[in-house]
C-alpha cells in the first residue's frame, strides 16, 4: 500500500530545515505589508474611480460606498498634510563652478532631479549636502527628514557673468526696502521708493539695462516732494523763467524755459537724478501772435444758373484757403459731387498774445424797437459773427479756445447757433474751427395783373413757388509768428 | 571780500526763490499763514516752495512767481503775472494722487 506523504512531509520539512523557517520568519511582515498595501490600493483606486466617474454619475446614481469611504476620507487628509510638508521650497542660484552647502538637519533621504546639472556628496557626520553646479541648468533636490518634513530645493546653474551681475543687484537692493524676489532666473523688484539713497539705486540698477530684471516700482508722495521740489527752487535759482515736472512710475521729465540747453543745472539733474529735460526757448512761444481767419460760405446751387463757362473749376476748399486763391474771393469754386459754391466772406487778422482773450466781430449792430405800453423803447442788437477765443501752450503745442456765436434776424426775433471748441493748432498750419450750417427758403409769387383777383379763378392765373437753399459758413483760422 | 561778495550774492538768490510769495501788510501775518498752510495741507506743495514775507505794499517783485498778497484792508489779492497757467500746472505734480480702490 503506497500512503501520500505529501502534506505531512511538507510541513516536517518546515520543523526540520531551520534555513527554510527562518526565512519565513523574516519575510512574513514585508509580505503582509505587501499584501495589505495592495488591498488598500486597489480598494481606495476603485472608491475613487467610482465616485468621480461621468459614466456612472451622469444619471445622479448613488453610490454606495462600504467602509471604504473611511479609507477614503483618511486619504483626502492625509493629502493636505503631506503638500504642506512639500511646500518647504527654497531657490538657489549657482554660478558655473560655484559650490554651495545645505545644512538640512536630520536627514532621513534625499534625491537629485538632474546630475548632468549638479554634484553631489553627503556628509553624514555633520548632516550636510555640498552641491557643486556641473554644468548650466536646472536641477532639483528633494529632501526628507527623519521628522516627516519634506524640503525641495530649486537649484538653477547660470553662466559667472550673469550670476555675478544678479548677485550684485540683489545684494544693492538689500539696502532697501523694496521687496525682492527670485523667479527661476527672473528678479522682480517691487515696492515704494521712499528715500533718494532708494531713489538713486533703483536709477543705477535701471540704467544697466538688465533684461533679467523687472522693475515694478512706484516713487512714494514724499519722494516726490523732494526730488521735483528740488529741481524747481534750484532752476527758479538759477533764473529760469518757468520749469515744470511729470513723473511715469520713477522716471521724471521736465520742460523748462528760459536757460540755455547745456546750463549747469540741467547737466546736474540729468547726471543726479537721471531726469530727462526739454528746453524751451523764449522764441518757440513768442510773445505776439498773428490770428488770421477765413470765413468761407458755401452755398447750394440748386436752381440756380449753372452755365458758369470757363470760371468753373473744381477744386478742394482746403487747398483753396491754403493758396489763398483769388477764386475764392470771386465765389467762381465749384465742388465736384456736391453742387456747392464756394465764397470768401472775410479774412480778418488779429493780433494777439499767449494766455489773454481776443474777440473779432464781423457784422453790424442793427437798432431794435419794442413797445411796452405807449413807450416805445430802442436798443442796439448785434447781428453777425462774434468770435472770441484764447491761445494757451500746452503740451508744447498751441490750444485755441474758442467761442462762436452767430445770429441773424429771423422775422421779429433774432436766433443763431452758438457753441465753444477747442483745437491744437501747429504754429502756420491751418485748422477748421467749425462749421455753421443754414437751410433758408424763399416764397415767390407772379400773377397776371387783374385776372389774379376774380375769386376762385384766380388760382389759374398766378403762381406760388418756394426756393429751398442750403448755406454752410466755415471759418478757419492759421496762427503765425508776427 | 571776494568770499563776502559770494556770500550775499548766494543769500540774494535764495532769498528769491520760491514758486508761491505770500506777502501780507501790517498785521495780517496770521491769515497768510493760513494760507500757506492750505497750499501745504491741500495741494501737498513743499514747504521751501512757498515764502512767506511782510511788505508794506502789495506790488508785484518777481512776475515769474505766483505772489498773492493781503493787503491792509485784509484783501487776499493775486498780483499781476504772466506765467499763472504754467506754474498752476507744474504744482499740480504734488497733489496727492487717490488710489483707485476697486
Amino acid at each position: 500500500m503506497k500512503t501520500n506523504y505529501f502534506l505531512s512531509g511538507c510541513t516536517a520539512n518546515f520543523g526540520v530545515d531551520p534555513w527554510f523557517s527562518l526565512a519565513c520568519f523574516l519575510l512574513a511582515p514585508i509580505f503582509f505589508f505587501f499584501s495589505f498595501l495592495w488591498i488598500r490600493v486597489c480598494v481606495v483606486l476603485e472608491a475613487i474611480s467610482k465616485s468621480l466617474s461621468c459614466l456612472i454619475n451622469y444619471k445622479y446614481k448613488e453610490i454606495f460606498l462600504t467602509f471604504v469611504v473611511i479609507l477614503v476620507k483618511v486619504f483626502i487628509l492625509l493629502t493636505p498634510c503631506d503638500a504642506i510638508s512639500a511646500t518647504a521650497s527654497k531657490d538657489i542660484i549657482l554660478s558655473k563652478g560655484e559650490q554651495t552647502q545645505l545644512t538640512i538637519g536630520k536627514l532621513k533621504n534625499f534625491s537629485v532631479g538632474n546630475k548632468e546639472v549638479i554634484k553631489y556628496k553627503y556628509r553624514q557626520a555633520s548632516n550636510e549636502i555640498l552641491i557643486s553646479a556641473k554644468s548650466m541648468g536646472y536641477s532639483d533636490l528633494v529632501a526628507w527628514k527623519t521628522n516627516g518634513e519634506k524640503l525641495t530645493f530649486h537649484i538653477y546653474v547660470t553662466s559667472k557673468r550673469e550670476q555675478l551681475k544678479k548677485m550684485e543687484i540683489i545684494q544693492v537692493l538689500k539696502n532697501t526696502n523694496l521687496k525682492t524676489e527670485i523667479s527661476g532666473d527672473l528678479i522682480y523688484v517691487s515696492g515704494e521708493v521712499n528715500s533718494e539713497k532708494e531713489y538713486l539705486i533703483i536709477k543705477q540698477i535701471e540704467s544697466t539695462k538688465n533684461p533679467k530684471l523687472i522693475l515694478n516700482v512706484q516713487l512714494s508722495h514724499s519722494i516726490i516732494q523732494k526730488l521735483i521740489g528740488t529741481i524747481y527752487k534750484e532752476f527758479y535759482e538759477q533764473g529760469f523763467d518757468s520749469v515744470s515736472c511729470e513723473y511715469i512710475k520713477t522716471n521724471i521729465f521736465c520742460d523748462y524755459q528760459g536757460g540755455s540747453d547745456k546750463h549747469p543745472i540741467v547737466k546736474k539733474f540729468e547726471h543726479l537724478y537721471r531726469v530727462s529735460f526739454k528746453g524751451h526757448s523764449v522764441q518757440d512761444s513768442p510773445s505776439n501772435l498773428k490770428v488770421r481767419f477765413h470765413i468761407v460760405s458755401l452755398e447750394s446751387i440748386n436752381g440756380t444758373n449753372r452755365s458758369m463757362g470757363i470760371n468753373r473749376i473744381q477744386s478742394n476748399l482746403a487747398s483753396a484757403i491754403k493758396s489763398d486763391g483769388a477764386e475764392l474771393e470771386t465765389g467762381d469754386i465749384l465742388f465736384k459731387d456736391s453742387h456747392m459754391k464756394a465764397k470768401l466772406l472775410a479774412k480778418p487778422e488779429i493780433q494777439t498774445t499767449l494766455d489773454n482773450k481776443f474777440q473779432l466781430q464781423l457784422g453790424s449792430e442793427v437798432p431794435v424797437e419794442s413797445r411796452d405800453g405807449e413807450h416805445t423803447t430802442t436798443t442796439w442788437k448785434f447781428y453777425g459773427l462774434k468770435l472770441s477765443g484764447i491761445l494757451t501752450l500746452k503740451h508744447n503745442k498751441l490750444l485755441l479756445n474758442h467761442s462762436a456765436e452767430f445770429t441773424q434776424l429771423r422775422g421779429e426775433g433774432h436766433s443763431g447757433p452758438k457753441g465753444k471748441s477747442s483745437i491744437y493748432i501747429d504754429f502756420g498750419s491751418q485748422a477748421k474751427l467749425f462749421t455753421i450750417l443754414m437751410e433758408m427758403s424763399n416764397q415767390d409769387s407772379a400773377s397776371i395783373p387783374g385776372l389774379s383777383r376774380i375769386p376762385l379763378f384766380k388760382h389759374l392765373f398766378q403762381e406760388q413757388s418756394t426756393y429751398f437753399s442750403k448755406k454752410e459758413i466755415h471759418v478757419f483760422a492759421t496762427i503765425l509768428k508776427e | 571780500m571776494k568770499f563776502l561778495f559770494s556770500m550775499l550774492m548766494i543769500f540774494s538768490t535764495i532769498a528769491h526763490s520760491g514758486m508761491i510769495k505770500i506777502t501780507y501788510t501790517q498785521k495780517n501775518k496770521s491769515n497768510a499763514i493760513h494760507i500757506l498752510k492750505r497750499f501745504e495741507q491741500k495741494y501737498s506743495i513743499p514747504s521751501e516752495l512757498i515764502i512767506l514775507k511782510k511788505v508794506e505794499s502789495c506790488i508785484s517783485r518777481d512776475k515769474r512767481f505766483l505772489e498773492l498778497c493781503i493787503n491792509t484792508k485784509g484783501e487776499l489779492i493775486e498780483l499781476s503775472n504772466h506765467n499763472l497757467k504754467s506754474i498752476t500746472n507744474s504744482l499740480k505734480v504734488f497733489k496727492k494722487k487717490v488710489k483707485n480702490e476697486n
